[in-house]
């Protein structure tokens, strides 16, 4: 099967052009199921290869787990050789099930949530393609295919975003999405051309794949650029981009506005995939960013604020899909802290666990939507659990997960995060202690209003809201059993596991401590150098305390919410009526203004700016060549004896709207066609003359 | 075939006297024909081509070499060869000649007129790639001008009078300098006068100093380099030399547009190369800095003007400066890096601008004007349209996967090895890059449907024929851009070794 790995992302990418290309006609003749059918197969097959690989890579030692296979040269350019190689590894492999797992489940519950959609097979078109340049980003052995990849889903999502491109908003919104990407992507680019500057500086060869990248790292660690180290610069750089592309402060804005393309693409895309592409590429690239600690230290800063700014603005969304997103954007924020203080196994831990759980969520909402006709406010919901008791349940087990109920995947993977935070600063921590609440409560907040209580929309949609189709529900069951169950595979020593799944990943992502404890960073030598845990360093006894802490207080805002929002709603309005928490709630609820705040100092200086050199350009710049032509003409006349054609060509030019111009070139247009033909046969005449000469 | 070079370059002129005896309607045919024959002959030049060859410097590389005395008085010889600079260019030469056909499949207006002059235009612009001496060089570069003129004052828009003016007397201007500058390389060359200038290259390249006198007190080579690289920036356009260029585009008839952002502004950038940069190394150094600073100005500063724009063309124009500022960008930067990407580039641009071209073509034959805002919706009545144009524009963005953004990735990895702050503010030409791009396309395939045009037919077979080949390419080259490279890479090496060797 491993041998296999190089059509995972090619499939994909087959389906999508097949679709791209003969779908209409396919949903036409042949009809919208068959488009479906195969628009899942590739997913499925890519799917079926991914998982198959897998068990045969844990089958064999661990030392012996990076299968890199060279495809063909890419671009080579003197001392610049990059290929097309795929790397597959324990890291890769990982992103790989949850991609091709997920995007199949995903899939199949497009079928439903898209049917009767008239541009149902572009929407698996895109999808696919979509699913492609994820797995090129994944498995790309270099740099250059990882940009790929970047863009490419940047692509993906901005044609998905504007999937129902007639509403200018969506379409709008697409837009936004690419172009604060393209800012990120810069600072991958500026990255990548940093580390190839001092790579070439030094080697014979770049080709920017992630080995020799790694075994260079004690060279470039010794250069400065603009007065850093240049490993801090790359790896700030890279970091840009991940702000980008995995919606961390300042450049999240695009991600809520995301949530105008289909669901399915934002439960795909915009919550267990793409957005996480940020935390993978720190994954692969541990080694650089463990030599960067002020890197780490900005990361782990960034994290932190995100993650509490967007959990705030998340508490005070009517939109399910809104709470969703801000929600992803903190989880994000989770992510990215473990990063930042060098937990990278805990990070990418929570990719795995969020990717279930929250698409399990998105999932959910997108049920809920459909059966309400396409409404998505919270306020217009209540008591769906007895309509959609499957969407009901997978959504309440999922945000169990969300919260870190114990015993959930959640619990394990927050839990370990705000550990590792804790031993790096008490301030991280308690930045991750107090968002645990607040993601609770806005959770829990939007499972009452949708699943209890009243229904409070209209008599007409409660008559025909209904449970969804098996192909819809059944996704999202399997995914919530996933949001309960996979924390197990990292189960922390001091409850009896063995961290398997920071173990598995051992021989590709070492932690900070244990790179520090081990030396950096060439070895790739596996199981010996198993995690160092807690017990080695610090206490049980606070571990133990920091997991109780954090269930108390998460159940203790969860019970907030139910009594704000079930038992005791009056409450909650006398609240609200005061002055001082509607204020509150006005910024929370506009996202403290911050899109209005960039219109401000971005968006209206830039048009300002290209309306003045459009402008510049017109009058200025055109305005002195014109002038040139107005004192040509101006000597001509008062000199008269230049040549009257060139004078008569500096009238023209200037006088473009003038009668002479006219007049100068009537003649041309009408009777002197037979003259221009006349030169071109003379000037082929003597061509031809002086060539049969000598020839 | 011995004198092959010679058949590529001028079998374009062979069929004119047919054109005038043919009925009308059925120029276009034989003018397919050739470009088509055009193409195929010049094809074993392509396939025949000795890659190993860097050429440039050295006479001995030159391949496909004719030479006749021309002008025995002067000293002038018919003297042509390609290196692997030219071999790109011809290639480009030959294939936007067929689709430029195609698209001007509805010319109406005169058509012998216009396919005579269309063919000349072809020889013109295939000769400039392929001469090596000054003279004929010369030549060729001003008999591409007479052609274009009259393709633009008399098939072009309603402001092409003025255009073609303006174009016309510009790149006079430009060539005047041009021509002077060649009799001072000329008079003062080292060793024995010539006009070769493989022959002068060579003598520069092995430590030869062209002995001129200070000009308006400025040494000799500084002032050629300057009035040489004012006649090629105005051909690229390069800032602020470039306003001709959108006034040309928005007037010209689609295909002349294609061919001109295609073809015609390659050759100001190859003529740097060939003559400006190469006899003058120190020149270039001293003038360097300022290079930089001209292609970032042109990267940034064109991407502006495309955002102000509100004529779709115009908007394409701006973008070819933007674009054609990356080629400078490498070209100064001199790495083989640089060099190899702006060469590259020269072909992606061609490719991709040429699409960009024929698909605003394709709007304007059934809308009749290129107002940005006056559409909306086409997505929904054109469907194969919009997904042909969001194709082109992504191209043009440099979307990795697609030929531009290999060129690009090497230009722009080639500078910053050079100048990283000047690389940088060049990336943020690809931000508003992608800014204009999409925000144009929003406006016109997004939205509510115009009711206005919702009968639009969708693309047909010419256009669907002049668009499909380019894709491929453009696909093709940004996953196998070394299937390219291979032809240039001695040469821009060699190049590169002799500007950074001084």
């Amino acid at each position: 099967m491993i041998s296999m790995i190089p059509l995972v992302p090619i499939l994909p990418l087959v389906g999508a052009l097949i679709i791209g290309l003969f779908g209409k006609r396919i949903q036409a003749t042949i009809g919208e199921f068959a488009t479906g059918v195969l628009g899942c197969a590739m997913p499925g097959l890519a799917a079926l290869i991914s998982f198959g690989s897998f068990f045969e890579l844990i089958a064999r030692p661990a030392t012996d787990r990076i299968i890199v296979s060279h495809l063909a040269p890419w671009v080579s350019v003197a001392d610049f050789q990059v290929e097309w190689a795929f790397r597959y590894d324990p890291l890769s492999a990982m992103m790989l099930m949850i991609i091709t797992g997920i995007g199949t489940l995903i899939h199949v519950y497009s079928m439903g949530y898209m049917h009767e959609d008239p541009s149902y097979w572009r929407f698996f078109s895109y999808i696919n393609l979509f699913l492609g340049a994820m797995l090129l980003l994944v498995l790309g052995d270099n740099l250059l295919i990882m940009f790929l990849g970047w863009e490419g889903v940047g692509l993906c999502s901005y044609l998905l975003i504007g999937f129902w491109f007639n509403n200018p908003d969506y379409a709008y919104a697409g837009r936004k999405a690419f172009i604060v990407n393209r800012i990120g992507d810069l600072g991958f680019l500026t990255g990548m051309f940093t580390l190839i500057l001092f790579s070439a500086a030094n080697f014979e060869v770049v080709t920017l794949s992630f080995g020799e990248l790694q075994g260079r790292m004690d060279t470039l660690a010794q250069y400065t650029l603009w007065g850093f180290p240049v490993l801090e610069v790359a790896a700030f750089c890279f970091f840009v981009g991940a702000i980008g592309k995995s919606a961390q402060i300042p450049l999240y804005v695009w991600l809520p506005d995301a949530m105008a393309g289909p669901t399915p693409v934002s439960a795909l895309i915009h919550a267990a995939t793409m957005v996480t592409a940020g935390v993978y590429m720190i994954a692969r690239m541990y080694f650089m960013y463990s030599l960067a600690h002020f890197t780490l230290e900005f990361i782990a800063i960034i994290a932190a604020l995100t993650c509490f700014f967007s959990a705030t603005i998340g508490m005070a969304q009517f939109d399910i899909k809104k709470v969703l997103a801000y929600s992803t954007v903190s989880q994000l924020g989770y992510m990215f802290l473990a990063m930042g203080v060098g937990a990278y196994s805990a990070g990418t831990f929570h990719l795995l666990t969020h990717a279930a759980f929250k698409a399990a969520l998105f999932m959910g909402s997108g049920s809920v939507i459909i059966a309400m006709h396409h409404e998505q406010d919270m306020r217009k919901m209540g008591g769906l659990l007895k309509k959609m008791p499957i969407t009901g349940w997978a959504f309440i087990f999922a945000t169990l997960a969300i919260m870190g109920f114990p015993g959930t995947s959640g619990f394990f993977s927050k839990d370990e995060i705000l550990e590792k935070a804790f031993e790096e600063s008490v301030w991280l921590w308690l930045v991750g202690f107090i968002v645990a609440g607040m993601t609770s409560f806005y959770m829990w907040r939007a499972v009452f209003m949708t699943f209890f209580g009243e229904f409070k929309g209209d008599h007409h949609t409660w008559e025909h809201c209904h449970e969804q189709p098996k192909r819809t529900v059944v996704p999202i069951a399997i995914l919530a059993a996933l949001a309960l169950s996979l924390g197990f595979l990292n189960v922390p020593d001091f409850m009896g596991g063995d961290y398997s799944f920071s173990r598995y990943l051992s021989p590709v992502v070492k932690n900070l401590e244990e790179a520090q404890v081990h030396g950096m960073p060439d070895s790739i030598d596996g199981e010996q150098h198993a995690p160092v845990h807690a017990e080695e360093h610090g206490d049980l006894l606070i571990e133990v305390g920091l997991m109780v802490g954090s269930v108390t207080w998460t159940l203790l805002t969860a019970f907030l919410a139910y009594y704000l929002y079930l038992v005791n709603p009056k409450a909650r309005e006398a609240l609200m009526s005061r002055a001082g928490p509607q204020a509150v709630f006005k910024v929370l609820n506009n996202k403290y203004y911050v899109d209005e705040f960039y219109d401000l100092v971005v968006v209206g200086p830039l048009k300002k700016c290209y309306a003045f050199m459009g402008d510049f350009d017109k009058y200025v710049v055109d305005g002195a060549v014109n002038l040139a032509g107005y004192v040509g003409r101006g000597l001509g006349i008062l000199a008269g004896f230049l040549d009257q054609h060139i004078v008569d060509g500096a009238v023209n030019e200037v006088a473009w709207a003038s009668q002479t111009t006219g007049k100068g070139f009537s003649l041309l247009q009408s009777g002197r066609i037979q003259a221009l033909v006349g030169a071109t046969l003379v000037f082929f005449a003597a061509v031809l003359t002086v060539w049969i000469v000598y020839l | 075939m011995s004198h092959l070079l010679s058949w590529v370059v001028f079998l374009p002129l062979i069929p004119i006297p047919l054109l005038f005896l043919l009925p009308k309607d059925k120029g276009k045919w034989l003018a397919l024909a050739v470009t088509l024959a055009d193409f195929v002959i010049g094809l074993p030049l392509i396939l025949g081509f000795d890659r190993a060859m860097p050429g440039v410097s050295n006479p001995g590389e030159m391949q496909f070499v004719e030479r006749a005395t021309w002008i025995p008085s002067l000293g002038v010889e018919y003297y042509i060869g390609i290196d692997g600079l030219s071999v790109t260019m011809i290639l480009l030469t030959l294939l936007i000649g067929v689709l430029a056909v195609l698209a001007s499949w509805n010319i109406a207006k005169h058509e012998a007129g216009y396919w005579s002059m269309f063919l000349l235009l072809q020889t013109a612009m295939l000769g400039v790639f392929v001469s090596l001496d000054l003279i004929l060089f010369f030549v060729f570069w001003e008999v591409m001008l007479f052609p274009m003129y009259f393709l633009i004052g008399i098939w072009g828009g309603p402001r092409r009078v003025y255009a073609a003016i303006k174009f016309f007397l510009y790149t006079l201007f430009g060539g005047v300098g041009m021509l002077l500058a060649f009799i001072a390389i000329w008079y003062y060359a080292p060793g024995q006068r010539t006009w070769d200038m493989i022959e002068i290259l060579q003598r520069v390249s092995a430590g030869g100093h062209f002995n001129g006198p200070d000009i308006f007190g400025v040494e000799f080579a500084k002032m050629i380099f300057v009035v040489l690289f004012v006649g090629f920036a105005i051909k690229v356009p390069i800032f602020p030399f470039h306003t001709w260029l959108p006034d040309a585009h928005v007037e010209a008839p689609t295909a002349i547009s294609v061919i001109l952002a295609g073809v015609l502004l390659k050759m100001g950038t190859y003529g740097m190369l060939r003559i400006n940069f190469t006899l003058f190394p120190e020149a270039f150094h001293w003038f360097r800095t300022f290079l930089v600073v001209l292609a970032v100005i042109n990267i940034v500063y064109g991407a502006l003007c495309a955002l102000a724009q509100s004529d779709l063309k115009k908007m394409v124009a701006y973008s070819s400066v933007s674009h054609m500022g990356f080629i400078l960008l490498g070209m100064a930067a001199a790495t083989p890096q640089g060099m190899n990407g702006a060469m590259l580039q020269m072909f992606n641009h061609g490719t991709i601008t040429a699409m960009l071209f024929l698909l605003v073509g394709v709007i304007y034959d059934r809308a009749h004007h290129r107002q940005i805002d006056g559409f909306g919706g086409m997505a929904s009545v054109m469907p194969k349209f919009a997904a042909l144009t969001s194709f082109a524009f992504m191209a043009a963005i440099g979307l990795p996967g697609l030929s531009g953004f290999v060129s690009e990735l090497l230009i722009l990895s080639g500078s910053f090895k050079v100048y990283q702050v000047a690389t940088i503010i060049a990336g943020l030409g690809i931000i508003f890059g992608a800014g204009y791009m999409l925000w144009s396309y929003q406006r016109v395939f997004f939205g509510k449907v115009n009711e206005k045009y919702a009968d639009f037919k969708d693309v047909n077979v010419i256009e669907v024929a002049s668009l499909v080949p380019l894709l491929v390419i453009v696909v093709y080259l940004g996953i196998f851009p070394n299937n390219l490279i291979v032809f240039f890479e001695q040469s821009m090496n060699h190049i590169s070794e002799l500007l950074l060797a001084r």
